[in-house]
């Protein structure tokens, strides 16, 4: 435990990389365009894209290279080496660190190659590095066993992504902070309420909580956590900032619209059933399962309602939280079976790299043809048929079709539901699951039906890579989907278990 | 001193914290300038100091005396380098610019309590202390006129960025900078400065 890896040291460096060329950028703002041509200046543009690529990839590796060991039951502390006295930032390599790393770090990774291949895209540098601190904030915001750190890090994380989308709208990015502020609030009050029964004597919280404390304050407790956690998954009521700040460009949305979401389902499965036995929770399930459905069912049908692609994502993204939403509450339910949790833990990690696919597609779509308007594209998906194969792809995860990654999630949340006699709602969530694969077959249909009307305006390598390494991951998944229940078990046990082994709070 | 006045004095100075802390964020939410937005928003920090110092009162064995300590300090900091950013007047672009800019982007971070400044566990501590004298009531207050901070963030920021720091003043900024943020990462620095303030009463 505690030893310094070698490929950590290398991935801080190149962590570090990108703020270094922001901080230069900004003390000497002429330097790169008086120092070389104009061609020249327009190549190194993507540099700093290019390196947050690399670091993301050290990240992926590192990650991978976590899964045997922690597969293996050895618990691994990696330790960030200039992070040792800050509070107690150290990422119990559990079950759960090597797939939400790889995750994040995988999701970085295309954001940045995304960037990339954005034309004139201004202030390169400050991009890529809040795209950094970003995810790496959000990354220790799901891993940090420190319930304090958890918020700070969760609110560093809006900070950056504020400042990132305030570069192109900053109107958008106040209503993000704005939004997602409270409930950042929410949820620390949640906590505060927590580190306040557990008292300072505790050098373990989580696990106080689940001797005898007051089932009302522990209804609380978990409440605020929930709430908290709704404007971070943009769920309904709360997902207003997501339309906003898709408005521009699926490009703005990429980061906040991925990272978040991954942040709160995280926090939400460590702090509700990672802390308090969730059978003595019957308000807060009643609660997630109103709010879950109604979400569900109002996302898959804006979703398909709706004629923009930038929104055809978005509102994916909020059925998708409505679907974590289900799971949740119906876990909550004394008889539930706990299939519904397993469901819960593989949507936090399946669903993110579908939406992934989907919002490249959009993006990819919207930057060689200049629109996302659905009509003026009919036809276009001959000339970018990788983006139309990530959306397919992702689009159908989503719906739960097999063999799709999704498809395992939503078989272990309807079996549970129909375990736990909740038909009504197995019923909603196949209903729901019918319109998204309507809404994403019926785009689909209109992109590829008519002649092209949009010309394309440019191509761009780095675009293709990134879709191509969605579509191939996907794909991939397929092959290990039978695999995915296993994995499903071991992310809970992960997330459960670094929740219960909390580390002092702060005195 | 009898126990029903020390409760009045932790009753009147919690409604005056409560009472600055909104008439501070309500008049910084309307600024003619960006200065005087900061000024008034200096005041709702203050006022959170006052909150913890009610509690302190009220609940002897919270944590209201370091919290209300870190609070001040972290208020304290702020306003200084947010006072040399703004004094720096001027939209002259020059090589201080950016730090002016920065310096008065962390001075707000701080101020609102937002990481990774001083100001998040300043605040932290002020709602602890408020939460173990059982004044939820005024937690829930706290935590509302917080968020309602964000307004005038957000108008202080659409009014333009200030000119640039050179010489001692840039010195002194980066100082004051170092040490809101130092405190910010490792927050051990300040509730050391805390707990010795505590500890002297």
């Amino acid at each position: 435990m505690g030893a310094i890896r070698p490929d950590t040291i290398v991935l801080n460096w190149l962590l570090a990389l990108p703020f270094f060329a922001a901080l230069c950028a900004e003390i000497f703002p002429r330097l790169s365009l008086g120092a070389h041509a104009e061609r020249e200046a327009e190549a190194l543009r993507r540099g700093p894209f290019l390196l947050g690529a690399l670091a993301s990839l050290m990240g992926v590796g590192l990650g991978i290279s976590l899964i045997p060991q922690t597969l293996g039951g050895s618990p691994v502390a990696v330790d960030y080496w200039w992070t040792r006295d800050l509070y107690h930032l150290r990422f119990q390599a559990d079950v759960l660190t090597a797939p939400v790393l790889v995750l994040l770090c995988a999701m970085g990774l295309l954001i940045h190659l995304y960037l990339a291949g954005l034309p004139l895209l201004p202030q390169p540098h400050h991009r890529a590095a809040l795209v950094l601190a970003a995810q790496g904030c959000v990354v220790a915001s799901c891993l940090s066993a420190d319930l304090i750190l958890m918020c700070f890090t969760m609110q560093l994380a809006l900070i950056c992504l504020w400042l990132l989308v305030y570069l192109d709208s900053p109107r958008a990015a106040n209503t993000l902070l704005s939004v997602t502020y409270i409930g950042g609030a929410i949820l620390l009050a949640g906590v505060l309420v927590m580190w306040n029964r557990v008292g300072d004597s505790s050098t373990s919280p989580l696990p106080m909580l689940l001797v005898p404390v007051e089932p009302h304050h522990l209804q609380w407790m978990s409440l605020l956590v929930l709430v908290g956690v709704l404007p971070l998954i943009a769920c309904f009521p709360s997902s207003g900032w997501l339309l906003g700040v898709a408005e521009g460009s699926p490009a703005l949305a990429l980061a906040p619209g991925l990272l978040l979401p991954v942040a709160g389902m995280c926090i939400a499965l460590r702090l509700i059933p990672g802390s308090v036995t969730l059978g003595l929770l019957p308000g807060l399930g009643a609660v997630g399962l109103i709010l879950g459905a109604a979400t569900l069912c109002w996302g898959a049908l804006r979703a398909w309602l709706t004629i923009s692609l930038r929104n055809v994502a978005a509102w994916l993204t909020v059925s998708q939280a409505g679907l974590f939403l289900i799971a949740i509450g119906a876990a909550a339910s004394p008889t539930a079976s706990p299939g519904l949790l397993q469901a819960g833990a593989l949507h936090t990690l399946a669903a993110p790299a579908a939406l992934l696919g989907v919002w490249l597609a959009a993006g990819a779509i919207r930057c060689r043809f200049g629109t996302d308007s659905i009509p003026d594209l009919a036809g276009v998906i001959g000339k970018a048929p990788l983006a139309g194969f990530a959306l397919l792809v992702g689009g159908l995860s989503l719906a739960g079709l097999p063999p799709l990654p999704g498809f395992q999630m939503q078989r272990l949340l309807i079996s549970g539901l129909l375990r736990d006699h909740q038909t009504w709602l197995a019923v909603v969530v196949l209903a729901a699951d019918v319109i998204v694969a309507v809404a994403v077959l019926d785009t689909l249909r209109r992109l590829v039906s008519g002649t092209a009307v949009a010309a394309p305006r440019w191509s761009s390598p780095w675009l293709s890579v990134a879709l191509i390494v969605v579509s191939i991951a996907l794909v991939a998944a397929v092959g290990a989907s039978a695999q995915l229940g296993n994995w499903s078990d071991l992310a809970l046990r992960g997330a459960l278990s670094i929740s219960r082994s909390g580390i002092s709070l702060p005195r | 001193m009898s126990s029903s006045l020390t409760s009045a004095i932790a009753i009147i100075a919690g409604l005056l914290g409560a009472a600055f802390a909104a008439y501070g964020t309500v008049r910084a939410a309307r600024p003619q300038t960006a200065a005087l937005g900061f000024a008034w928003m200096t005041l709702t920090g203050g006022s959170y100091a006052l909150l913890a110092l009610a509690a302190a009162v009220s609940a002897p064995q919270s944590d209201g005396l370091r919290a209300a300590a870190l609070q001040g300090g972290a208020v304290l900091l702020a306003a200084a380098l947010g006072g040399l950013s703004l004094g720096a007047g001027g939209e002259a672009p020059g090589p201080g610019r950016p730090l002016a800019r920065v310096a008065l982007f962390v001075a707000w971070l701080s101020l609102l309590g937002l990481p990774p400044t001083a100001g998040f566990h300043a605040r932290i501590l002020v709602c602890r202390s408020l939460l173990q004298a059982g004044w939820s009531g005024t937690l829930v207050f706290a935590l509302a006129v917080g968020a309602a901070g964000l307004v005038p963030a957000f108008s202080a920021l659409s009014l333009g960025s200030p000119g640039s720091l050179r010489g001692g003043r840039a010195v002194l900024a980066v100082l004051l900078l170092a040490a809101l943020l130092m405190v910010g990462v490792y927050p051990g620095l300040g509730l050391s400065v805390g707990d010795f303030v505590a500890g002297s009463h």
